[in-house]
């Protein structure tokens, strides 16, 4: 009896120790849908991305600000808002998913999840890089996204400046949180 | 060579340089023109850190309709200050284009920016091009 008592007053506290969840409001996400070989490089960067791991579980959200997404061209910005993302009616680009047998250790992990742009869902499968420093924990990785999955089609105009599949980058520095 | 043949070559010549340069005018103006001054315009509202964000909670797609986009006065006590990233009474994310060393913890404030929308994770609206409101 005393040792079952132990051992469940051991678990609760280790949950407790361990549903440890790190965040940021300050990750970096850049996309590049340049044409090879265009003048113009399409690329945008938000480094207003929030995130939450879930350090227990693995347990991996990722919420980004279509508007926070900055361009070189304030031209091309205002048709990424505004052709494009509709960030007037749809605001936010999230992932909701899991660092596949997250351990807390360097290294390669998969992921997989729903990722949201656009107001259009899809399962997506990837793979991040994991890497812990001075109590943080950074998390990276580089994935491409077909536009037309998304509802983003590009007309046969813009073809020439705006690719079909984008190259997303993403980093994120997890703290505890405060 | 006669003098009106040079006088024809030298137009030319100035009308092409003309041209090249005015075409990269234009180029230049079509893509890094138009950059907007959020600073510069009137705030569309001013109300309360809590009460802004509020109204998010309330009803996410009616804020987003009539806040998203416009310049925004928010007032609040400053909670957190980090680089260019200040936060007013926990809820209101305001990105500064350059971090402001007279900003405090503690400090009651208003501030201006653009709304950009609400990030249900950490239950915050943010805003950019931020600046202090006078």
């Amino acid at each position: 009896m005393k040792k079952t008592i132990v051992t469940l007053i051991c678990l609760v506290f280790s949950s407790v120790l361990f549903s440890q969840k790190v965040m940021t409001r300050s990750g970096e996400i850049k996309f590049d849908a340049t044409v090879p070989g265009a003048m113009d490089p399409v690329v945008g960067t938000s480094n207003t991305v929030s995130a939450i791991l879930d350090k227990a579980t693995g347990d991996f959200v990722v919420q980004g600000m279509v508007k926070s997404f900055k361009f070189k061209s304030p031209l091309m910005e205002e048709h990424y808002n505004e052709n494009y993302m509709e960030s007037d009616k749809l605001p936010k680009t999230t992932f909701k998913g899991k660092i596949v047998g997250f351990d807390g250790k360097n290294g390669t992990y998969d992921v997989e999840g729903d990722l949201t742009i656009h107001g259009v869902t899809n399962k997506v499968k990837t793979k991040v890089t994991v890497s812990n420093a001075g109590g943080s924990v950074t998390v990276s990785g580089t994935f491409t996204v077909k536009l037309n999955d998304y509802k983003l089609e590009v007309p046969a105009m813009a073809k020439k400046t705006l690719a079909e599949t984008a190259k997303i980058s993403i980093k994120l520095e997890l703290e505890d949180k405060k | 060579m006669g003098k009106t043949l040079k006088k024809v070559i030298i137009a030319f010549l100035l009308l092409a340089i003309i041209g090249v340069v005015g075409f990269f005018a234009a180029r230049y103006y079509a893509y890094h023109g138009g950059k907007r001054d959020v600073q510069s315009e009137e705030a569309a509202f001013t109300l309360k850190a809590k009460d802004f964000v509020a109204e998010f909670t309330a009803n996410e797609a009616s804020a987003n309709k009539k806040y998203l986009e416009k310049p925004v006065a928010v007032s609040g006590a400053i909670t957190s200050v980090n680089g260019k990233e200040v936060i007013l009474d926990d809820v209101v994310v305001c990105n500064f284009t350059t971090p402001d060393a007279t900003l405090k913890v503690g400090q009651t404030i208003s501030i201006k920016g653009r709304a950009v929308g609400f990030d249900d994770l950490m239950g915050s609206v943010n805003l950019d091009q931020c600046s202090i409101n006078n």
